[in-house]
């Protein structure tokens, strides 16, 4: 899709990137942030649905269906979504190089969203030690989330 | 005395080792548990369908 200029970049993030760094959670698709060529257009993921459609991954609901997975894609949609898509970090799938969003970047994403299982997975991230305290803290203050840290801090890690 | 609390320490263990497994497995343990999820959604949705008797459902009809 890069190659073809229909996405500028992407990166696995969500659930399935979570699994990188965690246990293994149920989940019921696959979350991909991009970046587009043309961002200002009304129709944004229009391209996006047409190569994927032609190339035998249907379209299912708002998401296209990849083997078992139906994968949304995302266009990033503030500047901590478009810092989490540049810095993500390449992992190894079966031989096959994959974008995937860092632990630190994920926890603070889940943070910014706060719906209750964003802060099981800001708990099972910092469990697994793929991301600490400090770093959540730094990163959160860098993008106004301070308060949201120090409240979700008070609230599930302090006590 | 029991092994209960033994038990308890093992699974801990065993949950915390599965952290480590490569993401591609951990990957395709979502997958088997998606699944299976969607099949109790799928049979829990027909077996609360509206107009169901209890004793239908108690016969497996």
């Amino acid at each position: 899709m890069r190659d073809a200029g229909v996405i500028c970049n992407y990166a696995l993030f969500g659930a399935t990137a979570q699994i990188r760094y965690t246990e293994p959670l149920a989940t019921l698709d696959a979350d991909v942030l991009v970046t587009l060529p043309d961002s200002e257009r009304l129709d944004i993921l229009r391209r996006v649905y047409e190569f994927c459609e032609a190339g035998g991954y249907p379209i299912d609901g708002e998401a296209i269906r990849v083997g078992a997975w139906p994968v949304q894609f995302i266009p990033v949609f503030n500047t901590l979504t478009a810092e989490a898509l540049e810095q993500a970090e390449t992992a190894d799938f079966d031989g096959v190089p994959f974008r995937v969003v860092s632990a630190a970047h994920l926890a603070v994403i889940a943070l910014s969203v706060g719906r209750g299982k964003d802060y099981a997975r800001i708990l099972a991230l910092l469990e697994s030690g793929a991301v600490t305290r400090e770093e959540i803290s730094a990163l959160a203050s860098r993008h106004g989330l301070e308060d949201a840290w120090i409240r979700f801090k008070r609230r599930f890690v302090d006590e | 005395m029991n092994d209960i609390p033994g038990m308890r320490d093992r699974q801990a263990a065993w949950q915390r080792a599965r952290r480590l497994l490569p993401w591609p497995v951990k990957i395709r343990m979502a997958e088997m548990a998606r699944e299976a999820i969607k099949q109790l959604r799928d049979d829990g949705a027909r077996n609360m369908a509206p107009g169901r008797k209890v004793t239908e459902l108690r016969r497996g009809i």
